[in-house]
């Protein structure tokens, strides 16, 4: 068994896990990285996606909004505004939540309001990753 | 002499003010709860991010948020309440201000202030500071947002080299009982002790350029925010004592009115005794 390293998932409104794990799979921007013991020190973006770590050869997952990663030689820490567990979504809610947000998406203008847009847009991001991986169980 | 309907009033009117600190002191309670809630949860989130932000501004210096430039002015952020009755939470942070002021003034550096809550704004209106933006009636809705303006409005001064330094300057929540003032420099980025131990290079992606463009100004953002967040709870904190304070002198001062009443009625009735004996006595010849 390859030796374990620290793993932390904060958000804004607390700590959502901090445990030592085998290895973690985070989404980049430049896309999707894995990270085991040893990398590299790194900093990246975190996309909204799925984030997983890996722990006695299973994979636990965690729907994560945009933020970004720090690696160090024996921790990885992930900063992003907001993570949430299998278990915590409700594919029901998730799903009206989509439409709404995608009923916002159309009345808003993209270019004069692009913070804004750009919002919402990691909102649809966040909560089709949540639908995707409900939909996996 | 206060007759016995003076004294009455009195009491009555004590007793008016205790219920209205009475009040105040649940008030602030309750919104102090909330405020801690919100604080407890935010605060890992920073901490973590001031400890990236340090190992990050210790390897690089490439951007010029975290250049340190000789300072000639510097930008104070002043946090204080809305309003008064929260006993020594304003006095004490104006004060710890125009120490600071005067401190640097001695460097010969010269400082402005922003002010966050009205109290601070009413207090150096009136004296030889420039107040150069105010944010007034705000720290009962404050918000990641609110963080945002103060600091766009901050860098963009710091960025075209108005100010060479900006601090910040809060009451910092310990308890409910106790408020830390901490003043903190937040421009330039400068990287502690621990962050400046060497470590092995990074791997940015993307650049290092586009991460510090987007990090650096949410860093201070976050900073900015749990700044916020600490006075409020602290405020909420130091009102919620100074009304326990305030009840309890109350009841004493009631107490007392009380027994100076008692012994104002029995005189009189004595003296009225003493009268009726006397003319009873003067009839009988």
């Amino acid at each position: 068994m390859a030796e374990k390293f620290k793993v932390e998932l904060v958000t804004p409104r607390g700590i959502v896990l901090d445990r030592m794990v085998d290895g973690v799979i985070a989404p980049g921007v430049m896309g999707e990285f894995g990270v085991l013991i040893g990398h590299t020190p790194m900093l990246t973006f975190i996309k909204p996606g799925i984030f997983s770590y890996l722990e006695s050869d299973r994979f636990v997952k965690y729907v994560v909004g945009a933020g970004f990663c720090e690696v160090l030689k024996d921790t990885v820490t992930v900063l992003v505004e907001e993570a949430h567990s299998v278990d915590s979504i409700d594919k029901n809610e998730a799903s009206e939540e989509l439409v709404m947000l995608e009923r916002q998406l159309l009345e808003i203008n993209a270019l004069e309001n692009s913070a804004e847009y750009e919002r919402i847009l990691n909102r649809v991001k966040v909560v089709k990753a949540k639908i995707s991986l409900a939909g996996g169980n | 002499m206060a007759s016995l309907r003076d004294i009455r009033k009195r009491i009555a009117s004590v007793k008016n003010t205790q219920k209205i600190t009475k009040a105040m002191k649940m008030v602030a309670a309750a919104k102090l709860r909330r405020a801690e809630e919100a604080i407890k949860a935010g605060r890992p989130f920073s901490e973590k991010m001031r400890e990236v932000m340090m190992s990050l501004a210790a390897r690089t210096h490439a951007h010029q948020m975290l250049e340190s430039r000789p300072p000639q002015k510097a930008l104070l952020i002043l946090v204080t309440a809305e309003r008064g009755l929260c006993g020594a939470f304003n006095t004490n942070l104006q004060r710890r201000a125009e120490a600071f002021i005067k401190e640097m003034k001695a460097k010969s550096v010269q400082v402005d202030l922003l002010t966050v809550g009205r109290k601070g704004n009413d207090y150096f209106r009136r004296r030889q500071v420039t107040i150069v933006e105010k944010f007034n009636n705000v720290m009962n809705t404050i918000s990641y947002d609110l963080a945002g303006q103060i600091v766009s409005t901050v860098t963009e001064k710091f960025l075209a080299g108005e100010y060479q330094e900006v601090y910040v300057v809060y009451n910092s929540f310990r308890s409910a009982v106790t408020q830390v003032i901490t003043l903190r420099k937040l421009l330039p980025i400068v990287p502690d002790e621990e962050g400046s131990k060497p470590r092995q290079a990074y791997l940015y992606e993307p650049s290092e350029e586009e991460l510090l463009e987007e990090l650096l100004p949410k860093y201070v953002q976050v900073q900015v925010f749990t700044g916020l967040l600490d006075s409020v709870a602290s405020e909420h904190g130091a009102r919620m004592s100074a009304m326990e304070a305030a009840t309890t002198n109350a009841g004493e001062m009631i107490n007392k009115l009380t027994l100076k009443l008692n012994r104002k009625r029995q005189e009189s009735i004595t003296t009225e005794l003493m009268e009726i004996v006397g003319g009873a006595e003067a009839l009988k010849g």
